[in-house]
């Protein structure tokens, strides 16, 4: 009976030590979802495709350059994780993606300055709409510009989408967000968003 | 020395519309008072504070002003289903003896297109607008929205937990 409830509970530690780290505060898709072909470019004015979000995990998020408060805060926080990581192999460290949904304004030049202020591994994108819509509906993000009487105002949604390293849609996180919970998670999360499916 | 130049201004000011005696409160006070120079790529930024209401009666602030900025605007950001928004206000009210906190994520200034490049540091002027015409004049400097302190110092202080 000792013996039965030993090995029992020696099974059950031995299962917990294998089992893979879960992430606490993402929320991870129960199957990876393949993004579409998209062509949109980077802040140096190269292409960004699908290929360019490979090899890595990727934490993507909508905003535009003229956004006072969110985004900054938002780029900031992502930034400063990415820094918190700064320990690992480079090829090993995340890129944060900073989609605008604002390409009336956002030029690439601009959203490249932008991009590239908040430090190393930060990647600015813009496109045309429809070229963003494609990855935003896969990702199930919002954008819209509703107009107003100073022009129009933008709106988007405000979480941190991740893509595994095989260019997948594998995981989300909703705001409001807390770069000490991405800590938290990534190691949990890069074995959730790395399993091959 | 930018901040308490900026109270004294405020101090002044509150007193000369009439409800600050020798040995009172002034009638509201600004605190936290901070604002962010624009980032690369971006001609808009964002200032913050909290205005303290010390009087029994409900203070109205009809908007802000700055001689910086082509336009300034008072809005509120929102998370609604996910999806943040920002909805412009129409002024500030303060109920007696409380606050109105503007601040990031929440309430904020937003200032548009600078007459000049601003540089960090330089030192902004804001004029806040109350109800029946009085204004305060507020004095900051231009910080940076990026994160002053590194993150080996972030780790340092707080290690990575795995």
């Amino acid at each position: 009976m000792c013996a039965a409830a030993l090995i029992g509970a020696a099974t059950v530690a031995t299962q917990a030590l294998r089992a893979p780290l879960a992430p606490r505060y993402a929320t991870v898709l129960p199957a990876p979802v393949p993004l579409p072909d998209i062509m949109l470019r980077d802040g140096q004015g190269n292409d960004f495709t699908v290929a360019s979000l490979s090899g890595k995990v990727s934490y993507v998020f909508f905003g535009f350059t003229q956004c006072p408060d969110v985004c900054p805060i938002t780029l900031a926080q992502l930034a400063g994780f990415r820094g918190r990581l700064a320990a690992l192999a480079d090829s090993e460290l995340p890129n944060i993606v900073f989609v605008s949904v604002d390409p009336k304004r956002d030029s690439v030049d601009r959203v490249g300055a932008y991009a590239a202020s908040f430090g190393q591994g930060v990647i600015g994108v813009r496109g045309d709409l429809d070229e963003i819509d494609k990855l935003a509906r896969t990702l199930g993000a919002f954008h819209a510009r509703p107009t107003t009487a100073e022009g129009y105002s933008v709106e988007h949604s405000a979480g941190v989408f991740v893509i595994g390293p095989d260019s997948q849609y594998r995981a989300v996180y909703s705001a409001p967000h807390d770069a000490d919970e991405w800590v938290d998670d990534w190691p949990g999360l890069l074995a959730a968003v790395s399993q091959t499916q | 020395m930018i901040r308490p130049l900026a109270m004294l201004v405020v101090l002044v000011i509150a007193c000369s519309i009439g409800a600050c005696g020798d040995r009172q409160q002034p009638p509201f006070e600004i605190r936290d008072l901070r604002a962010f120079a624009p980032l690369p790529g971006s001609n808009t930024s964002v200032a913050y504070l909290t205005i303290v209401n010390n009087t029994e009666r409900e203070l109205r602030f009809t908007g802000i002003e700055s001689p910086d900025f082509a336009r300034t605007e008072l809005h509120e950001s929102v998370l609604e289903n996910g999806v943040m928004r920002m909805r412009a206000l129409n002024g500030l009210t303060v109920s007696a003896h409380a606050s109105v906190v503007l601040r990031e994520g929440g309430k904020h200034i937003m200032l548009l297109d600078p007459h000049d490049a601003l540089q960090l540091e330089q030192t902004i002027t804001l004029v806040l607008k109350a109800s029946g015409g009085a204004e305060t004049v507020l004095r900051t400097s231009l910080k940076s929205r990026i994160a002053i302190e590194s993150s080996a110092r972030v780790n340092e202080r707080n290690p990575l937990p795995w």
